[in-house]
C-alpha cells in the first residue's frame, strides 16, 4: 500500500510529531506508515486523511501488484 | 533465597512493565503499531519456546536429566526473553527512520552485551568460569542474525 503522507505533510508544513498528535499515535507509528512498513487500520487511515482534508483513496494508493 | 529470586524477579518485571507502559502512554506509544509489534513478538516467542522444548527433549534422550522445575524455568526464560528481544527487534525494524540497518547494529550490541554480562555474573556467582564460554554461541548467533538483517532490503506492508 503506497501513500502520500510525506508529500501532503510537507505541503502543509506539518512535522511527523504534529501529525502523530493530531491522530493520537506515536511519531514512530507515523514513520512506519510513511515508509510503507506498516498498513494502518481503516480507522487510523481515515483519521490521517481527515487531517489533510482528503479522502482515503487520495492519501492511500492500493498497489495490487505489490500485494 | 529461592523465594527472593522467583518473587523478586516477578515484582521487578511487573514494575518494569508497568513503568514502561506509563512512559509509552505519555508519548501516545500504546497505539495500534505497538499492539501489532508486541502481538507479532509473542507469536515469534512461541517458535523459540517450541525449539527450546525440542532441545530439552533431545537432552532427555541423551540422558541429561533435568528436574521439572529447572526445565520449566528454562522454558519460561526462553519465552520471556525471546518475546522481549523480538519485540525490540520488530519495533526498531518497523520504525527506524533513516539508514536502515544502523539501528539493528545498536540493538545487536545491547543484546550481545546483556547476554555477556548475564553469563559473566552467572560465572561469578557459581564460581564456574566455564559459564562465560557459554556466552559465545548466543553472542555469535546474535552477530550472525544482525549481519543478515542489516544486509537485507527493508520489507514493506506490515511484514517486519
Amino acid at each position: 500500500m503506497n501513500n502520500r503522507i510525506r508529500e501532503l505533510r510537507s505541503q502543509s508544513n506539518m512535522t511527523q510529531e504534529q501529525l502523530a498528535e493530531f491522530v493520537g499515535v506515536s511519531r514512530q507509528s507515523i514513520i512506519a506508515i510513511e515508509n510503507q512498513r506498516y498498513n494502518p487500520s481503516l480507522e487510523l487511515a481515515y483519521k490521517i486523511s481527515k487531517v489533510f482534508c482528503k479522502s482515503i483513496e487520495e492519501v492511500f494508493i492500493f498497489d495490487g501488484e505489490a500485494e | 533465597m529461592e523465594f527472593v529470586g522467583i518473587y523478586g524477579g516477578l515484582t521487578i518485571g511487573l514494575l518494569g512493565w508497568l513503568f514502561g507502559r506509563q512512559a509509552a502512554k505519555k508519548r501516545r506509544g500504546l497505539d495500534e503499531v505497538h499492539d501489532y509489534v508486541w502481538r507479532k513478538a509473542r507469536s515469534t516467542s512461541w517458535y523459540f519456546t517450541i525449539a527450546g522444548i525440542y532441545v530439552l527433549l533431545t537432552l532427555e534422550l541423551m540422558n541429561v536429566k533435568l528436574s521439572l522445575i529447572a526445565a520449566l524455568a528454562i522454558l519460561l526464560f526462553i519465552q520471556l526473553s525471546s518475546w522481549g528481544v523480538a519485540g525490540m527487534y520488530y519495533s526498531v525494524r518497523l520504525t527506524e527512520d533513516a539508514a536502515p540497518g544502523k539501528s539493528i547494529w545498536k540493538l545487536s550490541a545491547v543484546i550481545g552485551s546483556t547476554v555477556l554480562i548475564f553469563f559473566v555474573i552467572l560465572s561469578a556467582v557459581t564460581g564456574m568460569w566455564k559459564f562465560t564460554l557459554a556466552a559465545i554461541p548466543p553472542v555469535a548467533v546474535n552477530l550472525a542474525i544482525s549481519a543478515y538483517i542489516a544486509n537485507r532490503v527493508p520489507q514493506k506492508d506490515n511484514k517486519v
